[in-house]
């Protein structure tokens, strides 16, 4: 799949069938996931209609840590085996993996104002989420530092390598300092977690979620690979070589 | 060739007398103005201390972090070097050295100074000089990855902040925390434990990400 | 006659400005390559191309010792634009730290004799003229012990005597087997056994 696609002009003919799909589903989900978050869904027992926040908060959260991982493996392949199409596709899981980290950040304390009474909180997970959105701007501002692009893409691969240890700490920050941010309750499958009906929503919100991440990421390639081809097809001829013996 | 390039940066360091001090200078003027707008509460000084020169400490780091390769990559060393001995790990790692040595070292040196002005017990001295030890090298492997990063672009203050500040943050919170538990429990606390994991990261990670960096800044 | 740098069909862009295609040369002992071209073409790029640093789009560049391919590091040594040279160093100490680091064992006094500093070794190479520190690190080219120099704009800032001293070093390092890539603006001289011009000549003069 990966390697089918690496090519560029296979790429641009695949994105022309999946990115509507992905645009229609995204659209439908994030409706469809709105409605049940806000009306289909029962209130919390503990947090009442606070808990509806869960919904758009807990996806953003997770798609940031998937972009950023997403990022991360096209830096990685972009850095060994220096492939043009993944540098391209790098810069534009950023983007996106910014605004959800914002998103993230930014539900993350509206929820938290009528749970805990705060609207922010040092607790390790946010922090270690507000880390990962600085290494994005870090990332984004390393990707423009030089006018030579390939030269700026290849040092921000290395960067965002770098601060892929950050993902880690992020998942396991709960665990490792207990505060007042509620552990996973999706992950132990076996214990009683979510309750379905809380489930079904949020299930549909991180589907519209990622398909609008697949979405985005997609158009920004695509624009991208159009621009660098009439970039190239307006590129001068070199210089003249000729070599003359004394 | 490290101890080579190590020794010129020593002799360096010792010819441009100013450089260090300034760094020096920078810590004592930053815990002044600490104490002035913390106000003349001696308890409340005594409690934040800690904090205080942490964060004294690390803001001195950041300022010197743009220079550690600057000089060499404006007036061609950096080149020449690389030219003679294709291995970018080991320009790094001596630098590394060089860098603790020349700047991070006096810092260090400076903290009793700090404990005075605020009126701390040895064991707090010992505690903070033992956490910035250990959390040293996470800083200056990260200050030679920002720099080596940003050294195509001449020295950039702010970039190189916003680079580094993302992972010396975790320093930064085990560090004072780690001064604050020394006094109970010694140096075999976690906060010490996890201090010296993060130097041990930045040390496997941060060293050859910024050899890459150099190696790419010329390609 | 043995090979120590062979170019493969080079490409170089710089951003979206192709510099340079299809570049195949051979460089063996005794050669002289003369680079020149108007500004902005791509002549230090190219040096840089043959010193290892820089990367080509696409081919390939092959370093040789004894006829074994190596890192470009083992053959060749770099006289850059800038002199490389540390304001707080005297000529003595800046010199000794490159013969560490290249492992030149012998005498630097005859070295300073060579490149006509002897008088000048205990001064600081900040107070050292463009010309004397244009002459140092020529000296650094000297101690290097490698077949491939790579010179840019050697004679820049030089007097009629240094000049001749250049031509004089470059002409001995290629009769005793090495070979050297100059750019240069200045005529390109009949120095070495096989001297040769490459000329870069841009379709049509970048802004």
């Amino acid at each position: 799949m990966i390697t089918y696609l690496a090519n560029p002009e296979r790429f641009l003919r695949f994105a022309r069938v999946a990115k509507p799909i992905f645009g229609v589903v995204a659209l439908l989900s994030f409706v469809y996931g709105l409605w049940l978050s806000l009306i289909g869904s029962p209130p919390d027992y503990q947090q009442g209609h606070g808990v509806r926040m869960m919904y758009v908060h807990v996806p953003a959260a997770w798609c940031a840590m998937m972009a950023y991982t997403a990022l991360t493996i096209a830096s990685f392949v972009s850095f060994v085996w220096r492939h043009p199409l993944a540098d391209i596709a790098a810069r534009s899981f950023a983007v996106p993996g910014l605004a959800f980290t914002f998103l993230c950040l930014i539900t993350g304390s509206l929820w938290g104002k009528p749970t805990w009474n705060t609207w922010w909180q040092w607790d390790g997970r946010m922090t270690s989420v507000l880390i990962l959105f600085f290494i994005y701007l870090a990332y984004l501002s390393v990707g423009s530092l030089v006018s030579d692009k390939k030269k700026s893409a290849r040092l921000a691969s290395i960067l965002a390598m770098v601060g892929f240890i950050n993902i880690p700490i992020i998942k396991f920050s709960v665990e490792w300092w207990n505060s007042l941010h509620q552990p996973a309750t999706i992950s132990n499958f076996g214990a009683p977690g979510l309750p379905p009906e809380m489930l079904w929503p949020l299930l549909t919100m991180v589907l519209a979620y990622s398909t609008f991440f697949g979405w985005a990421s997609m158009s920004a390639i695509q624009n991208q690979i159009l621009s660098e081809r009439t970039a190239r097809a307006k590129r001068q001829t070199g210089a003249k070589i000729t070599v003359d013996t004394l | 060739m490290q101890i080579d390039i190590i020794k010129r940066d020593l002799l360096l360091a010792t010819r441009s007398k100013g450089d260090w001090v300034m760094g020096v200078i920078f810590f004592a003027v930053f815990l002044a103005l600490a104490v002035i707008a913390l106000g003349n509460d001696s308890a409340l000084l005594r409690q934040i201390a800690p904090a205080i020169v942490w964060l004294a400490f690390l803001m001195s780091a950041l300022l010197s972090f743009g220079q550690i390769f600057t000089q060499d990559y404006e007036d061609g060393t950096l080149a020449q070097i690389l030219i003679f001995q294709q291995s970018p790990l080991k320009i790094v790692s001596a630098k590394f050295i060089a860098y603790i040595i020349t700047a991070l070292m006096p810092l260090w040196f400076a903290i009793p100074l700090a404990g005075l002005m605020f009126n701390l017990t040895i064991d707090v001295i010992a505690g903070l000089m033992l956490s910035v030890l250990i959390g040293l090298p996470a800083i200056a492997a990260y200050g030679i990855f920002a720099s080596a990063l940003t050294v195509v672009k001449g020295a950039s203050g702010v970039l190189i902040v916003l680079i580094c500040a993302p992972f010396l943050m975790p320093v930064l919170i085990f560090g004072i925390s780690a001064v604050d538990i020394y006094t109970v429990e010694g140096l075999w606390s976690a906060p010490y434990k996890a201090l010296f994991g993060l130097s041990l990261i930045a040390c496997a990670t941060a060293l050859p990400a910024a050899s890459a960096s150099i190696k790419t800044g010329f390609e | 006659m043995s090979a120590y740098l062979t170019f493969n069909n080079i490409s170089v862009s710089r951003g979206h400005t192709l510099l340079f295609e299809g570049l195949s040369l051979t460089l063996s002992s005794g050669d002289v390559l003369w680079i020149q071209g108007t500004n902005g073409v791509g002549k230090t790029t190219l040096l840089y191309l043959s010193t290892g640093l820089a990367r080509p789009d696409t081919g390939a560049l092959t370093w040789y010792k004894d006829n074994m391919p190596v890192e470009a590091s083992e053959v060749v040594s770099f006289q850059g634009h800038q002199d490389a040279l540390k304001p707080q160093l005297t000529a003595f100490e800046d010199l000794s730290f490159w013969a560490d680091l290249c492992e030149y064992s012998g005498d630097l006094e005859p070295v300073f004799h060579q490149i006509g500093l002897q008088s000048r070794k205990d001064v600081l190479t900040g107070k050292l003229s463009a010309g004397q520190k244009r002459r140092l690190s020529l000296a650094r080219l000297l101690i290097s012990q490698k077949p491939v120099w790579i010179m840019d704009e050697p004679s820049a800032v030089m007097d009629t005597a240094g000049r001749d001293l250049i031509d004089h070093l470059i002409h001995e390092h290629v009769s005793h087997g090495g070979c050297a890539i100059i750019a240069s603006h200045s005529p390109a001289r009949k120095l070495g056994v096989s001297p040769r011009l490459l000329t870069l000549n841009a379709e049509s003069p970048s802004p």
